[in-house]
């Protein structure tokens, strides 16, 4: 039998195919075995050089099958030149290869977000690896470092648990709302537009160090110039151009005149949609039109009396309004002091009038803390829950 | 080895094969010595001479093979009636023995229902190995053949590998006729044609191409018949050999012909305007031509209502997909793309995988090799040793192998899943490929990621669609795309929408009905 030379060549390609076996595979290629999952990043400053730190999670031994819950995180953090170098030095202690884009939470230490985030800022937008849905959080009274030694309850990992906490927080509070990398930097580029980013801190539970939910961090020119309370986010979250969800909001007993603590309702907000206009007049902006539409539900009520009829449903609708207004007054006000637009009207304007922005940009620090607002809300009271009556008291 | 075509070999020896051609000799005596010749060591031969008429001085042969014949019918029917009835003739209205008596006995005498005359005895040869039996008379130079043919068969039975919840359960059994009866039972019409063809040197298997002749394209016919003319092999023993002489695309891992052991689907073919062709010998009947899409069709979508029919077939699309190309996407995502994963269920996955010493894509082709192992070895055990094979299965693999860390259980569940899936294909020819083809995306998963699922995958269609079968273009209606077809692959219309046939060129019988709307309006 003599082999032809066809026969040659398709003996060839099926060796070349068999050896493809033994090959390691295409460069970038990597075992599971070879790599740990990372949780988070937190970026700090360490006495002015860069400090990256990031949360790893160790997989469970097989034999701990199924009770991987009870794994401690391992916090690794190093320090660089740069934060690439930093990222790349925590490699001294690492014998295998993070995975960035697991990490789901980026805390930014309070130390860097005061002096400059321009140092950051770059490699968080081009590496490829960060993921750009992580939600960033900034450190308050804490460096980021610590943020991460500390815990949050029932989670193994601190920052899975904050990215779960802030959203179970938004959807039953409303008060911060989670912002994504995304989102932070294309802020942070704009012009129009300033990001205010939600803080963390740290507060003691039985000595415990536990993470915690406090004040919304409002940037100016990349950098810290103050913050929101929680009555200031609430406002600011109802100025969001996105629909929102979900929360709490307290009002006075529609039955008494003089206001009193302990005659108060509960609401639960269901739905709100801020749209916001300049008005503009000649080639002068004369304010900005704050209309709010929003729904919620009857949710409870610590007094005596009769709300639930059509004459109080009105007047609680009165008083939700001026309660949202309150509150976004308030964002206003403080936003203004900080003269920081984390509203976005200078983006607003840019929208419906690019020519006058393109004459009000240079000055829009000066104009804006004096820019003038109308706020309209209309809520709608919707439903009651099991009772569609107040509680009735035996005479 | 290649050998000169050397004709000599197939042929019987020459000697023989001049006795073959020789035309059936006057003289008895002659006939006897050839066929004495021509059937040398044939221990299941049977000769029988006689006489016969008014002074027995007539001498007849019958010749039979045993076990193939219905011998009460030949005994009562053939000998019977030339020993003692045409004896008891003797009267003055046969003018014995001026008469024709060969057509005195074929006309009068011999009392079955099949009875024709050959003159050669290659011809004679072909009668009694079908069954027949051959009467010759001294004095005459042709046979009679007479049909007796009766031998042990299968009775027709439920189909044992396309099982049914609704519908039919009858399946073909080895017995062509009984196959064409199954067929001619449900098609109560004249234009069912059956064509018959002998094919197979040395065996001589009936074959039958099966038609609507109203409804299936004539070229279609056409081509098939010419392609069945050219066979030119000792023998056929199965429909599967004629599917490699009339496919179009012989080095394809698809086959271009569907297969099914039950009538009434091919009934539905027929009806569609597909030919059938049926061995005698074999209980499959094959389906041409046929398209990729209609093979996750099964013919228990058509007896379903319509709603449940299109979700399976949804499903079993699914299926498909994921039987094809799970165990690559899993291999790729977890060591090319690992931030596609979910964390949670990553950390999961690296738990699994802790100590487990193999890269992904070796595991992955171990245990699916396992798989295929076991499957094939669950084909071809003997009854009794059937639950062996799944104790070593279930708990070899399942438990063990997974308890000593050589595989981890996600690929496990992966690779199980993976089979189930395969399992949801009606047609086992398609199944096969899939089979197939899962290896090479797994390899392609292995070295290129996502990205050499996704060439995978290309070079798959663009072969599909280079494909086509007796014509028809394999992806159709996919590709060509036909939108009013659509509404008959991914999902069924019901039977009241369903006036057009799937189209095939040169069908011109193209409704199955006129009106479009359900009978209650």
């Amino acid at each position: 039998m003599l082999p032809t030379n066809k026969f040659k060549i398709s003996c060839l390609l099926l060796l070349l195919l068999f050896s493809l076996f033994f090959t390691t595979g295409c460069w970038n290629g990597i075992e599971v075995n070879n790599t740990v999952e990372a949780q988070g990043m937190v970026f700090d400053l360490e006495d002015g050089q860069p400090s990256f730190s990031v949360q790893l999670a160790s997989p469970a031994s097989p034999d701990q099958s199924g009770s991987s819950k009870t794994t401690k995180p391992v916090n690794i953090s190093q320090t660089g030149q740069t934060f690439t170098e930093a990222a790349r030095r925590t490699m001294l202690s690492l014998p295998r290869l993070p995975l960035w884009a697991h990490a789901g939470v980026i805390i930014i230490g309070q130390d860097l977000a005061n002096q400059d985030l321009a140092r950051a800022a770059d490699f968080l937008g081009r590496n490829r690896h960060v993921r750009k849905t992580s939600l960033v959080f900034i450190s308050k009274g804490v460096t980021g470092k610590e943020c991460l030694e500390a815990e949050i309850p029932m989670e193994s990992y601190s920052l899975t648990g904050l990215k779960k906490l802030i959203r179970i927080q938004e959807q039953q509070l409303g008060y911060y709302m989670p912002v994504t990398l995304d989102e932070f930097l294309e802020d942070l580029a704009l012009p129009g537009i300033q990001p205010a980013v939600p803080q963390v801190t740290i507060h003691e539970i039985e000595g415990k160090k536990v993470l915690r939910l406090d004040s919304t961090a409002v940037f100016k020119d990349g950098k810290i110039a103050g913050s929101l309370g929680e009555t200031e986010s609430q406002g600011f979250r109802f100025l969001s151009s996105k629909m929102i969800t979900g929360g709490l909001i307290i009002i006075q007993s529609p039955l008494d005149k003089e206001p009193d603590k302990n005659k108060l309702i509960s609401i639960e907000l269901t739905r709100s949609q801020a749209t916001v206009k300049p008005q503009i007049e000649g080639n002068k902006l004369k304010k900005m039109m704050i209309h709010i539409e929003a729904e919620g539900n009857f949710y409870e009520q610590t007094f005596r009396g009769e709300v639930l009829n059509l004459e109080q449903v009105n007047n609680i609708n009165e008083l939700v309004n001026e309660k949202i207004k309150e509150d976004i007054t308030a964002s206003i006000i403080k936003a203004q002091s900080l003269n920081s637009d984390i509203f976005g009207w200078g983006r607003n304007i840019y929208r419906s009038n690019p020519e006058l922005w393109n004459q009000l940009e240079k000055d829009w620090p000066v104009i804006f803390p004096g820019v003038q607002t109308e706020i309209t809300v209309n809520f709608k009271l919707r439903r009651a829950y099991l009772q569609d009556r107040s509680f009735e008291f035996k005479e | 080895m290649r050998y000169k075509r050397n004709n000599k070999r197939l042929d019987p020896p020459s000697n023989l094969r001049e006795v073959l051609a020789k035309p059936i000799s006057a003289q008895l005596q002659e006939n006897l010595d050839d066929l004495h010749l021509l059937l040398d060591r044939c221990s299941d031969a049977v000769f029988k001479e006689f006489t016969f008429g008014p002074n027995r001085e007539n001498r007849g042969l019958v010749i039979f093979f045993d076990g193939l014949v219905n011998k009460e019918q030949i005994e009562i029917n053939l000998l019977k009636s030339m020993m003692l009835e045409l004896n008891m003739r003797n009267d003055n209205s046969y003018p014995w023995p001026n008469h024709d008596i060969f057509n005195l006995v074929k006309e009068s005498i011999v009392s079955l229902a099949e009875v024709k005359t050959i003159d050669t005895l290659q011809d004679l040869c072909h009668s009694i190995s079908s069954g027949d039996t051959v009467l010759l008379i001294d004095g005459y130079n042709i046979g009679l053949v007479a049909g007796t043919r009766s031998w042990q068969t299968r009775t027709v039975g439920s189909s044992e590998n396309e099982v049914v919840v609704r519908g039919p359960r009858e399946a073909f059994t080895e017995t062509l006729r009984f196959n064409t009866a199954l067929i001619r039972r449900r098609i109560k019409s004249a234009n069912l044609k059956m064509e018959s063809f002998v094919l197979g040197r040395i065996t001589k298997t009936d074959v039958v191409l099966c038609y609507i002749d109203s409804i299936a394209p004539e070229q279609l016919i056409a081509e098939v018949k010419k392609r069945l003319e050219k066979i030119d092999i000792d023998g056929i023993l199965d429909t599967g050999y004629l599917e490699e002489f009339l496919e179009d695309n012989h080095n394809t891992i698809f086959s271009q012909m569907e297969y099914t052991e039950k009538p009434d689907r091919v009934c539905g073919h027929l009806l569609e305007g597909q030919v059938c062709i049926m061995v005698d010998g074999s209980p499959i009947a094959l389906i041409a031509p046929t398209s990729f899409p209609r093979f996750w069709i099964a013919s228990e979508d058509y007896y379903e209502r319509y709603i449940p029919a299109s979700l399976f077939r949804i499903m079993r699309f699914v299926a498909f997909l994921v039987s094809l190309m799970l165990p690559s996407l899993f291999v790729a995502a977890i060591t090319y793309h690992q931030e596609m994963i979910p964390p949670p269920l990553y950390l999961t996955i690296a738990a699994a995988r802790e100590a487990v010493p193999f890269p992904a894509y070796i595991e992955a082709f171990l245990l699916e090799a396992t798989f295929e192992m076991l499957r094939e070895a669950g084909i071809r055990l003997p009854r009794g040793i059937g639950p062996a094979i799944s104790i070593v299965g279930a708990l070899i693999i399942g438990d063990a192998a997974v308890k000593s860390g050589l595989v981890s259980t996600p690929m496990v569940v992966v690779v199980a899943f993976t089979g189930i899936s395969s399992f949801v294909i009606p047609s086992y020819n398609a199944a096969i490929v899939v089979r197939m083809a899962r290896f090479g995306f797994l390899f392609a998963a292995a070295f290129l990621g996502l990205f050499g699922v996704m060439i995978a995958l290309l070079l798959m269609l663009i072969h599909m669609s280079s494909l086509n079968s007796l014509g028809l273009p394999y992806l159709s209606p996919i590709a060509p795309f036909k939108l009013s077809e659509m509404t008959d692959i991914i999902v069924r219309r019901p039977w009241f929408k369903s006036t057009m046939r799937p189209s095939m060129k040169g069908m011109e019988n193209e409704f199955r009905q006129e009106t479009t709307d359900a009978p209650h309006k």
